[in-house]
């Protein structure tokens, strides 16, 4: 839609304002669990909207390979799903809503609009979940979509021209409502036709979380996570660092759903063209087994010791090297030689006698 | 919570064995909205997070859980749909 069919459009909603409509008004939220989509929910079923708060499934979520992987949090608990908490939380249902899959994974690894700090296309991303909760919107008869965005809270994803951008390319210009910040954005055709009323709505801006806690607390919500974390791997400072030294060898830019879980598990390592991932534990190990099928595999024998995967085609030097390292790891690292075992690719076995690597400067310059 | 239900009473099972969240709960949730009010499901799921996610989604969805079963390796639960609150 170009700038003047909106403003025809917002035309056309002033005079349907006029008339009386008892349709009940209805909504598609986004609620990603955190605060600010919480405090957005909560603000926009006060105005007496039928919400439906969908949550986007990306294959990319930490909480995900944390359980798949037994990991727990500092206090001992089982990472737990945001999403569903908030939706407890504001005693509404919510509905996951399940974009993984072939053409996400195109989306992350050619973004139109680039990435954030990490491997977070964010705009891009936003504009792909929003492009469907607008389907959403159309076949359940919503009239508009929104979040719990904030401008300016993110350097990127947030400002004012890239929200325009999100909108604009979601084909939800004029129906995309970002009630926390509302006041500060044009009105939307849901404010014009006097569906919402956007004195009701508010103008927060920035980082600051004070003005979200104070609204928290006026609306009874005191149970709400705190922001740091998010459950996106794409945010993730390690696992950024790896997919873009995957992308950079990768001129078509392909990635594999296995790849991306590869990429959350195990010590990456770089030896040239050749990529050596090594489990952190058991059960890393036992998740690796099913990654071998066109990689060598290595692992020590006669001591317990992680699996290793090997990416590309190692010649002798990078095989002393990785046979090290891999010896390095395991309870083997103590003794002056260890036994390891290289299943190839071909399916040849081989076996080599080396001495644990034990310079961990060198060890931390080839990590990804 | 209440005793297992009969198996006769139970409409459809939802095997998310394998499945991490938000899996065995988007399954679960899908199974419920092909069925009517007050019908039952039963989940199993292999996910150590599934008893807490499964909690908070009843009490968001307002169906009820009405009884569970907790393995070493399995976790399952039966549960009804709420019935029609409009
Ligand atoms: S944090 Fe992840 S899921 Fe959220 S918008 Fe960015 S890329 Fe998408």
């Amino acid at each position: 839609m170009t700038d003047s069919d909106v403003t025809a459009t917002k035309a056309r909603a002033l005079d349907a304002a006029t008339k009386v409509d008892k349709k009940p008004v209805r909504a598609i939220g986004l609620l990603s669990g955190g605060l600010d989509s919480m405090l957005a929910h909560a603000v926009i079923r006060a105005q007496g909207i039928e919400v439906r708060a969908v949550n986007f499934y990306t294959g990319l979520c930490i909480v995900e390979t944390q359980r798949r992987l037994g990991r727990r949090r500092r206090d001992g608990s089982i990472p737990a799903n945001e999403a569903l908490g908030a939706a407890a939380n504001l005693e509404m249902e919510m509905e996951f809503i399940d974009i993984s899959g072939p053409d996400y994974l195109h989306l992350i690894t050619h973004p139109r609009y680039g990435y954030g700090a990490n491997a977070n296309p964010c705009v891009d991303c936003r504009i792909f979940m929003f492009k469907k909760a607008k389907a959403l919107m159309e076949a359940w008869g919503a009239s508009f979509v929104f979040t719990g965005e904030v401008l300016g809270q993110r350097p990127k994803s947030q400002r004012r021209d890239t929200l325009r951008i999100v909108e604009r390319d979601s084909g939800l210009t004029g129906r995309l409502v970002r009630p926390l910040s509302a006041k500060l954005l044009e009105p939307t055709i849901p404010e014009l036709e006097g569906l919402l009323d956007r004195e009701r709505l508010f103008d927060f801006r920035g980082r600051s979380r004070a003005s979200q806690m104070a609204l928290a607390k006026e609306l009874g919500l005191t149970d709400y996570p705190q922001p740091a974390g998010g459950c996106c791997y794409l945010t993730d400072e390690s696992f950024g660092r790896r997919f873009h030294d995957l992308m950079a060898r990768r001129p078509e830019r392909n990635l594999a759903e296995e790849e991306v879980l590869l990429l959350a598990m195990g010590r990456h390592f770089r030896l040239g063209e050749v990529k050596l991932i090594v489990a952190r534990n058991e059960t890393e190990s036992v998740a690796f087994r099913r990654f071998i099928g066109g990689r060598h595999a290595v692992e020590a024998i006669g001591v317990n010791g992680p699996l290793a995967l090997v990416e590309g085609a190692p010649d002798e030097e990078a095989r002393r090297w990785i046979s090290a390292i891999v010896a390095r790891y395991g309870q083997g690292r103590v003794q002056a030689r260890v036994r390891v075992e290289w299943r190839d690719v071909t399916g040849a076995v081989e076996l080599r006698e080396v001495a644990p690597h034990d310079d961990e400067a060198v060890l931390a310059s080839l990590r990804i | 919570m209440g005793e297992r239900p009969s198996d006769g009473d139970i409409a459809c099972v939802v095997d998310a064995s394998g499945l991490f969240c938000p899996m065995p709960i988007a399954r679960l949730s899908a199974a419920l909205k092909e069925l009517s009010p007050g019908a039952i499901v039963e989940l199993i799921s292999t996910d150590p997070g599934t008893p807490g996610d499964l909690t908070a989604f009843c009490k968001a969805a307002r169906h009820t859980l009405i009884a569970t079963r907790v393995e070493p390796e399995r976790f399952t639960a039966w549960v009804q749909k709420k019935e029609r609150t409009t």
